[in-house]
């Protein structure tokens, strides 16, 4: 079993997506386990990345031969497999002592698609019928399964993902000949459908707003199921970046559309680490890392600060810059919207602050209901100032740190904020995004 | 010189306060005068576990009992949740806090540039943040049949605001929470749960099973991290080295 686990989880960990968070349970009276809505992070590993889920495989044989993949049919490779009721068994010990939010099961193909996800199927059945286990369990769906068998599936879980893995068809095509693009939206889009279905109020309270499914007519596949029973988390994908030529605009632009039409709960970017040596992939030194954490704060920035991708590549190349945040570099483009009256000011040009998180505007929105802010005041509402002073109008603020011109502004920003200094740089390095990762627990970025 | 007297717990502060802040005015000081007794009336014993225990446990910061007009539930939350944060002087600060409460009808939360609320609001983040950290943190072991075990470290007494999240999780498990520092436990049975005071001596032995399922969850914390990515320090700002003797992984390799 400890052999096992170890080749198991060891080629699960190049999966990024691990938040346990989109969803939440009561425990049933007297019984075992529920979801807290804003996702916990147990521990975290060497690599300073969260670990919420047990990340596991169900097995690391796979009749698929996809380029970057350590597992894949041509390698040489310690192979195995759980069983069922071992791996069900499994997640129960970790989850009784607390090691664990839930779940996080994915597969290489065994035999074939249908087989697999079944073996799936059965754990997660197990977990939730015999244990009682009212933990959280994220399943990848096995692409190329059939539909029923994905419905089945997404009836006992909490989230489910089908990974893109590459940003475009003709990378697919490359990289991954045994999959296609139809493979992987297809059920992307079906379970997008039933999530509707099954979920009224969520898909109400949505935040961007969904434009018209543009997959294609599917055909109307509906079931019966009590609401909010299917996948109440909703579902996410995965890309590889760094492995294919795709820009950062063309990414962020697959992104978009992948909340706005397929209502996708999260995208994860996933720097490419090279595992195989193949003639299609690039060699690179390092996985493109600081490229991952930048994706992922533009990603932020559509999802929760209300920008567009054409928005942030307004006035300027199709890659995020590399010394500056997404937000800073937006700011820089465009001096026309700054200085920004803090008193005045609405919660959304607040967000677009440099330096200003939810947290902050939700803050200063409140404070300065009973009283008019000054500088001084800002800092005590715990406003990090190092960057928003460049960008507010606020009583006692210096002159000098207004209306700079952008080149000396570029300078003083970057001038001897440890953080902008080039180094392995983590997400959470930032404050402004630091409270709110904690929040939803996101897990795999770092 | 009024000095109030209280037995140290947050709803015995609450008794002896109202008079003054219903009369808006400030008493010179706030003295414990026991050991602690986080939630219970003074003079109780550690008591079995028991419904009315837990009912106790949730009057305790529930502002409607006291009808302190002005007073909200946010602003009752903190102060409960800043008084735990076991600070010097936080009797007094929660005083000038509820008072600052009951003069600014129901809007003290928003002051947050005030040094009173600032205070406060400070302390009750601290005190949550440690609770939220430990919700992940804390490790059970198997001590019995259906009885788990574990043991925490934390800077606050979180305990009254840390049990409630496990029972509602392993509701069907059995469970004691030992906080170490202050040598209390959250002790749950199946039907309810408490707070007594627990000697260091008893330490329980662990069950057969235990020590592979140490194995396993060890064995998955190693195979987890990417090499290529090894980052300790960020780990270590995660998980600082003081929790990490509680731990059942072994983190900084
Ligand atoms: S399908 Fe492709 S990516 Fe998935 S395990 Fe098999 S080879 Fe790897």
């Amino acid at each position: 079993m400890l052999d096992k686990l170890r080749i198991l989880a060891g080629a699960a960990r190049y999966d990024v997506s691990c938040a346990s968070s989109g969803s939440s349970r009561k425990s049933a009276p007297g019984s075992l386990g529920n979801v807290a809505a804003s996702g916990i992070c147990h521990s975290w590993a060497a690599d300073g990345r969260c670990i919420s889920l047990l990340k596991v495989l169900f097995t690391n044989y796979c009749a698929y031969d996809c380029a970057y993949c350590l597992n894949r049919r041509s390698n040489d490779v310690e192979r195995a497999a759980f069983t069922p009721e071992e791996l069900a068994e499994l997640t129960i010990s970790f989850y009784r002592r607390n090691y664990i939010e839930g779940l996080f099961l994915s597969s290489g193909v065994l035999g074939n698609p249908d087989y697999t996800m079944e073996l799936l199927i059965r754990t997660v059945r197990l977990l939730r019928e015999v244990h009682k286990f009212g933990g959280y369990i994220h399943l990848k769906a096995i692409p190329g399964a059939d539909p029923d068998l994905l419905f089945e599936a997404g009836t006992l879980v909490d989230r489910m993902s089908v990974n893109l893995e590459l940003p475009s068809q003709s990378s697919l095509q490359l990289l991954a000949p045994d999959k296609s693009k139809e493979q992987i939206l297809l059920p992307m889009a079906r379970i997008r459908d039933w999530h509707r279905e099954h979920n009224p109020e969520q898909n109400r309270q949505r935040l961007l707003p969904s434009a018209s499914p543009s997959t294609g007519p599917l055909q109307p596949v509906s079931r019966p199921l009590a609401a909010g029973n299917f996948v109440p988390g909703g579902q996410s994908t995965q890309l590889i970046i760094g492995a294919t030529p795709e820009d950062d605009r063309q990414i962020l632009t697959l992104s978009e559309s992948l909340y706005q039409k397929m209502q996708l709960k999260r995208v994860y970017y996933s720097a490419y680490v090279p595992v195989n040596h193949d003639r299609r992939l690039p060699e690179l030194p390092q996985p493109p890392l600081l490229r991952e954490h930048r994706l992922y704060q533009a990603d932020w920035l559509l999802r929760f600060y209300r920008f567009s991708v054409d928005e942030l590549f307004e006035n300027g190349p199709p890659a995020l810059d590399t010394d500056f945040d997404p937000k800073i570099m937006w700011a820089l483009r465009h001096p026309e919207r700054f200085p920004v009256d803090v008193n005045r000011a609405d919660y959304e040009t607040l967000l677009r602050v440099p330096g200003l998180g939810i947290i902050s505007a939700q803050r200063i929105v409140r404070a300065r209901r009973v009283g008019r802010l000054s500088f001084d005041d800002l800092i005590k509402l715990g406003v990090v100032m190092k960057r928003a002073r460049f960008f507010i109008a606020v009583p006692g603020s210096t002159k000098s740190d207004l209306g700079l011109d952008p080149d000396l502004l570029r300078q003083r920003l970057r001038y001897g904020d440890p953080l902008l200094k080039p180094r392995q740089m983590a997400f959470t390095d930032l404050p402004e995004f630091r409270r709110e990762v904690r929040q939803e627990a996101i897990t795999g970025q770092f | 010189m009024n000095i109030l007297r209280y037995d140290g717990s947050f709803y015995s502060l609450i008794c002896v306060l109202v008079p003054w802040l219903r009369q808006r005015y400030l008493p010179d000081g706030i003295a414990r005068e026991n050991a602690r007794q986080p939630l219970l009336f003074a003079g109780e014993e550690t008591a079995p576990a028991s419904s009315t225990d837990l009912a106790l446990a949730c009057s305790a910061c529930d502002p409607q009992v006291f009808r302190l007009p002005g007073v909200s539930r946010e602003t009752w939350q903190n102060a409960w949740h800043a008084f735990l944060s076991e600070a010097p002087g936080i009797e007094m600060a929660v005083a000038r806090y509820l008072l600052l409460a009951i003069e600014k009808q129901g809007r003290v939360d928003s002051f947050m540039a005030d040094e009173r609320v600032r205070l406060i609001q400070r302390l009750a983040k601290k005190v949550t943040f440690e609770r939220h950290r430990f919700l992940g943190l804390l490790r059970f072991r198997s001590i019995g049949d259906n009885l788990y075990y574990a043991s925490i470290k934390p800077d606050h007494f979180i305990l009254p605001i840390l049990a409630p999240f496990f029972v509602e999780r392993f509701a069907d498990q059995r469970w004691i929470i030992h906080d170490r520092r202050r040598e209390m436990a959250a002790v749950y049975d199946l039907r309810a749960w408490t707070i007594t005071e627990r000697a260091a001596t008893d330490l329980p032995a662990a069950s057969p099973k235990e020590d592979s399922t140490q194995k396993l969850w060890q064995c998955f914390f190693d195979s987890i991290a990417v090499r290529e990515r090894l980052n300790l320090a960020l780990q270590q700002k995660f998980i600082p080295k003081k929790y990490w003797s509680d731990l059942t992984e072994l983190p900084g390799r």
